[in-house]
C-alpha cells in the first residue's frame, strides 16, 4: 500500500506516491543545507523547486497518475546530487567554507570563562561553562539542574556565577557535537540513542544504564540481597524523572545538519549530501508522532511495565525454586519418589514444569530485550507456534497428573494385627525406639515442614524410602495383661489398591525383657510410591503398672492423615498426649498416666 | 587524477560564458537555457545553472522579470544588464583566445619527418 499525497512545488500541485515523497524531501533538504548559507539561496532553492516540478508536470501531462521513486530519482540524475552540483558551480565557496573550518580549529587561543551572551537561558552561565569546555550546553544545564535539586546548591553557585563571569562578545559556539534527541531509532522518545549518538556508542548502553536500577532490584531480589535493593527499587523513579527531564529538554534532531552534529560529524557538503545519499537507499521512512502526552504515557507506561516485569520475572523464579524443592530435592530425598507412581508421571510432570516455566521467561526476556535494543528479534513462526501448543500442553499434563495423583488418595484401608509380648517382670515398662534407626547418618533426609508438625523421612543408598510415620498411643489395659495393638493403614484409589499397599508394612518390634523397642520408621516397599502409609501403636498398660519412656521421638505422638487436592500434597495432624521422654508414668483407673515424680527405680 | 572532476572544471569555466551568451541573444527562462544547451549538446547537471543564475544576478549583470505563463506559475525571464554586457565582451575576448590557443596546441601536428 502507498500513500499518494498532493504537494505544492514552487505553485505547482504534484501528486506524489509517499515514498517518493520522502526522496525529494531529503533531496530538497541536502541543497537547502548548502545554499541556506550562500547569499540568495531561497531563491536558487525556489528556482530549482519550480524546475523540479516544472519536468514533474511534463510527466504527468504525459499520463503519469502520480510521482513515483523512479520519477523522482531521474529528476535527481538530471539535477545533480547536492555534491554535484556544488563541485561543478561553487569551487571557491566551498574551498572557503574549508579553510574556514581548518582556521577555527587552528586558533584556539587560552580561552577565559565567561558568561555566554548567545546560549542564554537564564544568565547565559551554562552557556558559557559549554562554550569553554566546547561541550552542549545542555549537558551542563542538566548538571545544574540536579544540583539544584540538592538543597539548592545549583542555584548557590549558578548565582554566583553570573555575578563573577563577564559577559563575552563571543562568536558562537562552534561544536563538534550536540545532544539531540534521536527519533530515527527511538523506543520512547529518543533520548537513549540521542546519547548513544552522541558518545558514539550503541543506544543499548544508555537504555540499560536507564533500565539498570529494574534490572538490579531483579538480580538483587532473586539473590535476597537487602541491603542495595532498596536502593536500586529506589533508582527507578529517578531514572523515570531523569529521562522525563532529558526528553523535555533535549532538542529533537530534525535537520540532516542536527543529525550530523548529533554524530560529531562535520557539516560540510559531503557528510550532507552523504546523508542524503544514505537515506535514500537505506532509510525506510518512519512515523514520528511524538506528541507530548503520548512520549508522556510512553515513558510512564515503560517504567511501571518495567516493575510489573520485574514482579513477574521474580515471582517466575521463585515458582522455579519452589517446584525444583517440591519435585526434585526434599532436602535431600527425591520426593517425586514419594508421591508419583509411575515413570511417566514423574517425567511429564517434569517437563511439564519445565515448559511451564521456561516459556514465560523466554517470552519476557525477549520483551527485554526488544525493549532495550528497540530491534525486534525475529523468531520463526513454527517456533512461537510449538511454544504456545507446548505451554498449553503442559498445563493440562500437569492437571492430569495431579488428578491421577489426588484420585489415589481417596481411599483409606486399615489393618489392625495384635502383637504378642512376653509377660513383663517388674511391673514397670519400658518404651524406646529401635537402635539401627537410631543411627542419623544412614541415608539422605528430608522434613517436610508444617505449620507445626514436622514429616521426616529418609532414604538409604539403596533407594529404600523411610518414613517416619508411626503414631504412638498408650490406653489402659482392659485387663492386667501389657498389650502391644497395631493399625497399618495406607491410601488408593480404590479399596484393593490401599490394601495392597497396606498389607507389605513391617513393623519391626522386639522386646527384651521389659524393654520394647519400637520402629521410628516405616519402609515403603521399593517401587511404590508414598499413599500415607502408617502405622498406629497402641500400647495398653493395665492399671497401676507403670511405663518409662526413653529416647522416643516427638514426633510419634503424631497422627496424620493425608490428602491431594489441587496439585497440593498437604497432611492434617492430630496431636496426641505428648508423653516425657525419661520419666516414669502410672496408670490411672481412669486411663489417665499420672506422672511420678520420686520413684527411683534404678 | 579523476577525470570526471577535470570535466567538471573544464565545464565550469565556461558555464558562466554560455549562459550569458543564451540570455545575450534573446530574454529567456530558465528551463529554455537548458534546452538551448542540449540542443548545443552541452551535457550539464540542470542544478548547476541555477546557483549561476542567482549568483550572475546578484553580482547585477542579470536582471529578471515575472511573466505570466500559460502552463504554470508566472516564469523568471532573464535579461541581460549593462554592466554584464560589459563582462560579456571580456569574456569573450578570453574565450577567442583561449580557443586559439587551444584550437594550436591541440592541432595535430604533422609528424616531422626524418630524411
Amino acid at each position: 500500500m502507498n500513500k499518494i499525497i498532493n504537494i505544492n512545488l514552487a505553485g505547482r500541485l504534484i501528486p506524489i506516491n509517499e515514498n517518493a515523497y520522502q526522496i525529494l524531501d531529503r533531496y530538497l533538504s541536502g541543497l537547502k543545507q548548502y545554499f541556506s548559507k550562500e547569499e540568495g539561496g531561497e531563491e536558487i532553492l525556489h528556482d530549482m523547486e519550480d524546475r523540479i516540478g516544472e519536468l514533474f508536470q511534463e510527466k504527468i501531462k504525459k499520463g503519469k497518475a502520480s510521482i513515483v521513486q523512479e520519477d523522482v530519482e531521474a529528476v535527481i540524475a538530471i539535477m545533480g546530487s547536492p555534491q554535484q552540483i556544488i563541485e561543478e558551480t561553487g569551487e571557491e565557496e566551498a574551498g572557503n567554507y574549508q579553510e574556514q573550518q581548518t582556521a577555527d580549529s587552528k586558533t584556539e587561543a587560552p580561552k577565559r570563562l565567561k558568561r555566554s551572551e548567545k546560549e542564554q537561558v537564564i544568565g547565559g552561565v551554562c552557556g558559557g561553562i559549554a562554550a569553554h569546555f566546547n561541550i552542549d550546553p545542555a549537558i551542563v544545564r542538566i548538571i545544574f539542574a540536579f544540583v539544584a535539586l540538592a538543597w539548592g546548591t545549583g542555584i548557590v553557585i549558578y548565582l554566583l556565577l553570573w555575578a563573577i563571569l563577564p559577559e563575552a562578545d563571543e562568536e558562537p559556539i562552534k561544536l563538534r557535537r550536540r545532544l539531540y534527541r534521536n527519533t530515527d531509532q527511538k523506543v520512547i522518545g529518543g533520548v537513549c540513542s540521542g546519547i548513544g549518538a552522541y558518545l558514539n556508542i550503541d543506544p543499548i548502553w544508555p537504555r540499560l544504564i536507564f533500565v539498570l536500577p529494574i534490572l538490579a532490584s531483579m538480580f538483587f531480589g532473586i539473590a535476597k540481597f537487602d541491603l542495595l535493593l532498596p536502593l536500586s527499587i529506589g533508582g527507578m523513579p529517578s531514572m523515570m524523572l531523569l529521562y522525563v527531564v532529558l526528553w523535555a529538554s533535549l532538542p529533537k534532531a530534525n535537520t540532516i545538519t542536527e543529525k550530523l552534529e548529533m554524530k560529531g560529524k562535520k557539516v560540510d557538503v559531503k557528510n550532507i549530501s552523504d546523508a542524503v545519499k544514505q537515506k535514500e537507499t537505506t532509510e525506510k521512512p518512519k512515523k514520528n508522532n511524538s506528541n507530548f502526552l503520548v512520549t508522556l504515557i510512553k515513558i510512564f507506561v515503560f517504567f511501571v511495565g518495567g516493575i510489573m516485569l520485574l514482579v513477574i520475572f521474580s515471582i517466575l523464579i521463585a515458582l522455579v525454586f519452589s517446584l525444583f524443592y517440591a519435585t526434585s530435592s526434599f532436602s535431600g530425598v527425591n520426593f517425586q519418589n514419594l508421591i508419583f507412581d509411575t515413570q511417566n508421571q514423574k517425567i511429564i510432570l517434569l517437563l511439564s514444569i519445565v515448559f511451564l516455566v521456561l516459556i514465560p521467561i523466554y517470552g519476557l526476556i525477549r520483551l527485554m530485550a526488544y525493549l532495550i535494543s528497540g530491534k525486534k528479534i525475529k523468531s520463526p513462526k513454527w517456533v512461537n507456534f510449538i511454544l504456545v501448543i507446548l505451554f498449553i500442553g503442559s498445563i493440562f499434563s500437569l492437571f492430569w497428573v495431579g488428578s491421577e495423583v489426588a484420585t489415589d488418595f481417596k481411599m483409606r484401608y486399615y489393618k489392625k494385627e495384635t502383637l504378642e509380648l512376653q509377660p513383663i517382670q517388674n511391673d514397670t515398662l519400658m518404651i524406646t525406639h529401635n537402635g539401627i534407626l537410631n543411627t542419623e547418618n544412614e541415608g539422605v533426609e528430608g522434613i517436610w515442614q508444617d505449620e507445626d508438625d514436622n514429616f521426616f523421612f529418609r532414604q538409604n543408598e539403596n533407594k529404600d524410602l523411610f518414613v517416619q510415620n508411626i503414631n504412638l498411643k498408650i490406653i489402659k489395659s482392659p485387663d492386667s495383661v501389657f498389650h502391644l495393638e497395631i493399625e497399618k493403614s495406607a491410601y488408593g484409589k480404590n479399596k484393593e489398591r490401599a490394601k495392597a499397599l497396606t498389607l507389605p508394612l513391617q513393623f519391626d518390634f522386639r522386646q527384651e525383657g521389659n524393654k520394647i523397642y519400637l520402629p521410628k520408621e516405616i519402609q515403603i516397599p521399593t517401587n511404590e510410591p508414598f499413599r500415607g502409609q502408617a502405622i498406629t501403636a497402641t500400647i495398653m498398660i493395665p492399671e497401676g503398672k507403670v511405663f518409662y519412656l526413653k529416647g522416643v521421638t516427638a514426633n510419634s505422638w503424631t497422627k496424620r492423615s493425608y490428602s491431594f487436592n489441587r496439585g497440593n500434597f498437604a497432611f492434617k495432624n492430630v496431636r496426641g498426649y505428648d508423653y516425657d521422654n525419661e520419666s516414669y508414668y502410672k496408670m490411672s483407673s481412669s486411663g489417665e498416666p499420672i506422672e511420678l515424680e520420686d520413684v527411683d527405680n534404678d | 587524477m579523476n577525470i570526471e572532476n577535470t570535466q567538471s572544471q573544464m565545464r565550469k569555466g565556461v558555464l558562466e560564458f554560455c549562459i550569458l551568451s543564451i540570455i545575450r541573444q534573446s530574454e529567456v527562462y530558465p528551463s529554455e537555457i537548458i534546452e538551448q544547451m542540449k540542443g548545443a549538446d552541452l551535457q550539464i547537471l540542470e542544478g548547476t545553472l541555477y546557483p549561476l543564475l542567482t549568483r550572475l544576478k546578484n553580482a547585477e549583470l542579470l536582471s529578471y522579470r515575472w511573466e505570466e505563463s500559460v502552463s504554470g506559475p508566472p516564469r523568471k525571464y532573464f535579461s541581460m544588464t549593462e554592466k554584464g554586457e560589459q563582462f560579456y565582451w571580456e569574456l569573450a575576448d578570453t574565450w577567442k583566445q583561449l580557443a586559439n590557443a587551444v584550437e594550436q596546441l591541440t592541432k595535430e601536428k604533422p609528424e616531422p619527418q626524418n630524411i
